[in-house]
């Protein structure tokens, strides 16, 4: 019976959820100060008129990214430091732990769980939780920060979205972040499996910083500025496009890694640097 | 100690956290050169003003992403070839079998010296790299601060000697550089002790880094900022005391490194 349970998805996601959150709870309480940190500066550069703040322009100034660079010789490229640090910080929790667990206890559960591809759902289920968990974390967090801030001065709670940035666009592009952020976290794992973790994050602050610099429509990082999506800007990226881009990474990655794990040494050479 | 120096220099120079750090330092000193400056050969002289390879080499330069992909990637590639080993050693008990062999100060400043020194090296060597490179296609013109070309302004840290001198100026840079990023690197040496996994030891560094960056520039300490103090195009000016208190404080954790490391029962 004990034997079943361990075999199956439900066991395997099950012990992700243990295992991943355990090895990654410091990552985790320190990610919660970092975003303390971030909600409490946008709040700080978001303020309106009489010292009231919303929740829905705080998201979107999180979110907002830098317009277009356009480059000349006498421009200066600058990165969007919250929105930079907001992601950075993700894919730097999430980046280590699949590869990691396969020279710790990860080699026994996909012994147990007698499939490969059953052990690396669990970890791309695991990575797509963290990604989003970070996010309501986020969320929550904001929610708090608001309230007390708008307490303090005796106002409205603040935490409806205003219609000057909700109107008729409907809530989508308002998660697109999280939807290329889910895209760019399964790159990233891919990347770690092929090569390794530090590999991978070097990618990704690579690609982060092209992002920044080139509006392109397979740089998914464009999908989490507000101000490229053409819902809040004229010459914007369109979001059913990043929508099926994101789609389309995260099916090319999977097929990659469900291959690579198929075939990799898993009792070769550990981790390496 | 010599034989320890010798043995940490061949450990880091061996590894393949070195091969890698290399390798994507010098690319991105190559691509510089090849995405920014190999398109300008025939534009040399159409300004007011000829085009100078002080103005426009990987880190005299502001308008594309190259210096700042740089200054990013650096506080990751300098602790990739030795500052984990520390970790690594501690881990697998290699650090048991040297110390029944040498004094245990041999040991801890052996590996300090070489984390240094490793971590300055992956840091500079691309910047003389992409300079050299810029070189072969534009003029050592001097700096003219009539032209508006070039980025250093009269309250910048070092400015008269960047129209003046400008070799002497790099030079200058290039230790400041080398000496913090060799500094930086060895805070993953005092990070073994608190953290648990290998990953974050070695990219200690650069969320230190990262977050210095993000506190500096969102609570408006622009001064203090590395990312802008350490580029010598300076498009956060700064001063000398700021960039000297800096490295103090980093010596200060080697400091406590090698204090707990002494103290520390390895057994």
């Amino acid at each position: 019976m004990l034997e079943r349970k361990k075999t199956s998805i439900k066991g395997i996601l099950l012990y992700e959820c243990k295992n991943g959150f355990y090895q990654n709870r410091v990552q985790i309480f320190i990610g919660i100060g970092v975003l303390v940190f971030i909600i409490y500066m946008v709040i700080q550069d978001s303020i309106l008129l009489n010292n009231y703040v919303n929740i829905g322009d705080c998201w979107f100034y999180l979110f907002s990214g830098s317009p277009e660079y356009i480059y000349s010789s006498d421009a200066k490229f600058e990165l969007p430091i919250l929105w930079f640090l907001f992601h950075t910080y993700l894919l730097y929790m999430i980046c280590n732990y699949p590869v990691n667990d396969l020279d710790e206890l990860g080699l026994q559960s996909m012994m147990l769980s007698k499939s490969r591809e059953k052990w690396l759902t669990g970890k791309l289920v695991w990575a797509i939780t963290m990604v989003c968990i970070y996010y309501i974390l986020a969320f929550l967090v904001m929610i708090v920060e608001v309230i007390i801030k708008n307490n303090f001065l005796e106002q409205k709670i603040g935490l409806e979205f205003t219609t000057l940035i909700m109107g008729d666009k409907g809530f989508v592009p308002y998660i697109l972040p999280l939807i290329s952020d889910i895209a760019i976290a399964i790159l990233q794992m891919s990347l770690s499996f092929l090569f390794n973790p530090f590999c991978a994050f070097v990618f990704s602050i690579l690609y982060f910083i092209l992002s920044v610099y080139f509006k392109n429509l397979f740089l998914l990082g464009n999908y989490s500025m507000f101000l490229r999506n053409i819902s809040f800007s004229e010459n914007g990226l369109n979001t059913e496009y990043g929508i099926a881009i994101c789609v389309l990474y995260i099916v090319l990655c999977i097929f990659i890694c469900m291959y690579h794990i198929h075939t990799r040494d898993i009792f070769g050479k550990s981790l390496e640097v | 100690m010599k034989n320890e120096l010798k043995v940490e220099f061949q450990r880091a120079y061996n590894s393949y956290g070195f091969q890698f750090a290399f390798f994507v330092g010098i690319s991105i000193a190559i691509f510089h050169f090849i995405f920014m400056i190999l398109p300008l050969k025939d534009n040399v002289l159409l300004g007011d003003y000829p085009l100078s390879v002080f103005g426009k080499w990987l880190c005299g330069e502001d308008s594309s992403f190259f210096p700042t992909l740089y200054y990013f990637t650096v506080p990751i590639l300098i602790a990739l070839p030795n500052a984990g080993t520390y970790k690594a050693d501690l881990a697998t008990g290699y650090i048991r079998n040297v110390l029944s062999r040498t004094a245990r100060k041999n040991y801890f400043v052996a590996k300090y010296i070489v984390t240094f020194f490793i971590g300055g090296f992956i840091a500079v060597f691309p910047m003389i790299l992409n300079f050299l490179l810029t070189a072969t296609i534009l003029p050592a013109v001097i700096p003219q601060a009539s032209t508006g070309y070039f980025p250093i302004f009269s309250y910048s840290m070092l400015g008269d000697l960047y129209y003046s001198h400008p070799y002497v100026y790099l030079c200058i840079y290039m230790v400041i550089n080398f000496v913090f990023f060799g500094c930086l690197a060895t805070l993953s040496l005092l990070a073994a002790y608190i953290c648990e996994k290998l990953f974050t030891t070695i990219l200690a560094p650069f969320i230190i880094y990262l977050f210095v960056y993000a506190v500096t520039q969102l609570t408006g300490w622009h001064i203090l900022c590395p990312f802008g103090f350490l580029r010598p195009s300076q498009p956060i000016p700064t001063n000398g005391a700021v960039v000297l208190i800096e490295i103090l404080c980093m010596c200060l954790a080697g400091g406590v490194y090698y204090y707990v490391g002494k103290k520390k029962d390895i057994y």
